[in-house]
């Protein structure tokens, strides 16, 4: 080949070049803007979103201890080994953290169940307002052409 | 003794999909005209004579029999793979590892880490196995594979490529510093870093300029969402970053004519097909050197080991502005693509098989 590149002479030189022009960062960074969000609440409540972590929820909040042992069959007996000493241990505290999980899950169904009542009840209000407010504006339209 | 192949679904416009199509004619061109590739998930556009729907049934498999399984998400179909009667190979596009997808996508984290225990468990069946990069090959060891693994890269269909594309895209040539990045929009492919290196760049070195991120996605995608967000919260419009979602193959070849500078700052690929798609259109290619990356682009284009959007930003600056050095990267590019050439990859294919042949 007849050309090649020298990448770590071509780096250097940028890097002079930002520290004599004197750039810096002055925005976060795409890691630290989504730190900690799940990309959902930020954008505010969305029904279908809630419904569907929901449905995950439901299908995963049973923890259990108990995993495929993965290796050749030697790495396989000592993890065995290690696994039936630590059950005493590690069961307990996955059983409570399980039942945390239920409620939550249960909890989550709640507020679902009560976003929905919610959205029904104000449907009904947003009917009645429409009828009373054809009913005002009908009464208006009468007193007028009395006047 | 049958070969064919099977895979967890079959599509056009993926790459796991376009291997084994690609792999198709080169087995019956070996003379296995009752070659098949089976999937229970066939989308549109692949032709009934080389694909059929595993779920409707397999033929009677015998012992001597061939399947050559493409192995890339865990899903029943590995089960399936592992119940045949048939000798077992392997081909591994590799499993993105499930951190990528835990804050944006429990299910495909799952997925990922079933994939993985289920690649795990396949190690004891398999008579051989295909890797698409060393990379790849190095991740089946530490699966438990010892077999005898074969590097086999994927068989692009570089023909395909001469096919007519898009002239209103193309036209856009020289009006805007266009930056491309094309594959799905996914966490592990890092768009987010994409963007903010783009910034330090239209902001530090020339405004008029543009990320063009070549990929699908849900418009409800937490992940896309963010990048999104991101992209306004940077000040950037969609003329400056522009997603297009899955496009049609005219299109993206309009891009890759369109574009000055392939940019990937990808932290977990397989292989990274694109690389070799812009080594393949003259593109001079910037990468972060991850995962396959910098096997696959190795010394065509400039490899980055440090992705500080600052430096990065530099990079694009002087591939753009350095007439010489895009040059040379453009020959490097050349030079690297001839490792890919149809008939030098495919032989290998072929070595393999006559191997198992026997």
């Amino acid at each position: 080949m007849a050309a090649t590149v020298n990448v770590e002479e071509i780096m250097n030189e940028i890097r002079e070049d930002i520290q004599k022009k004197g750039y810096t960062k002055d925005q976060l960074s795409f890691e630290d803007f989504s730190a900690g969000a799940t990309g959902l609440t930020r954008y505010g409540f969305d029904e279908k979103t809630a419904l569907e972590i929901l449905s995950d929820a439901s299908r995963q909040w049973q923890l259990t201890s108990w995993k495929p042992l993965t290796g050749g069959r030697v790495k396989r007996f000592f993890k065995r080994c290690i696994r039936h000493c630590a059950y005493w241990l590690m069961d307990p505290v996955l059983m409570d953290q399980s039942n945390f999980n239920s409620s939550s899950v249960k909890m989550m169904d709640q507020f679902v169940s009560y976003v929905d009542l919610r959205n029904s009840e104000t449907a009904d209000m947003r009917k009645q307002i429409s009828e009373l407010q054809e009913e005002v504006n009908s009464l208006r339209k009468q007193l007028a052409e009395k006047a | 003794m049958n070969i064919f192949q099977l895979t967890p679904a079959l599509s056009t416009g993926d790459a796991v999909s376009s291997d084994a199509i690609a792999l198709e004619a080169v087995l019956r061109d070996m003379g296995c005209q009752d070659s098949m590739i089976y999937s229970p998930a066939i989308r549109g556009g692949i032709p009934g004579s080389i694909a059929r729907d595993s779920s409707r049934g397999m033929p009677k498999l015998s012992a001597d029999d061939i399947c050559l399984y493409h192995l890339a998400i865990g899903g029943p179909v590995n089960q399936m793979f592992k119940e045949f009667p048939c000798r077992k190979v392997v081909i591994f596009h590799n499993i993105t590892p499930a951190k990528f997808f835990e804050k944006y996508d429990r299910n495909s984290a799952d997925l990922c880490r079933r994939g993985l225990r289920e690649a795990a468990d396949l190690a004891s069946v398999t008579e051989r196995a295909i890797a698409i990069s060393r990379f790849d090959a190095q991740d089946l060891r530490r699966l438990g594979y010892t077999c005898p693994i074969d590097v086999v890269p994927i068989l692009i269909p570089f023909d395909d490529y001469a096919q007519k594309p898009t002239e209103s895209i193309v036209a856009e040539k020289g009006k805007k510093t266009t930056f491309l990045f094309t594959g799905r929009v996914a966490p592990n492919k890092c768009q987010g870093d994409l963007i903010e290196a783009f910034y330090y760049y239209k902001k530090n070195y020339n405004a008029a300029s543009r990320l063009v991120i070549a990929g699908g996605y849900g418009s409800g995608d937490p992940y896309y969402r963010d990048l999104a967000g991101y992209r306004a919260a940077l000040g950037l419009t969609e003329e400056d970053v522009v997603f297009t979602g899955h496009i049609a193959f005219p299109d993206l070849l309009a891009w890759y004519r369109c574009a000055d500078v392939f940019l990937c700052l990808s932290e977990h690929e397989g292989f990274c097909v694109p690389l070799v798609e812009a080594m393949y259109f003259d593109l001079p290619v910037i990468a972060y050197d991850s995962s396959a990356v910098g096997e696959t682009l190795s010394f065509g284009g400039l490899l980055l080991e440090d992705k500080n959007p600052l430096l990065v930003a530099g990079a694009m600056d002087r591939v753009v502005s350095d007439p010489k050095l895009r040059e040379t990267l453009v020959a490097c590019g050349r030079e690297r693509l001839k490792d890919f050439d149809r008939e030098i990859v495919a032989e290998k294919f072929r070595a393999v098989i006559r191997s198992l042949a026997g």
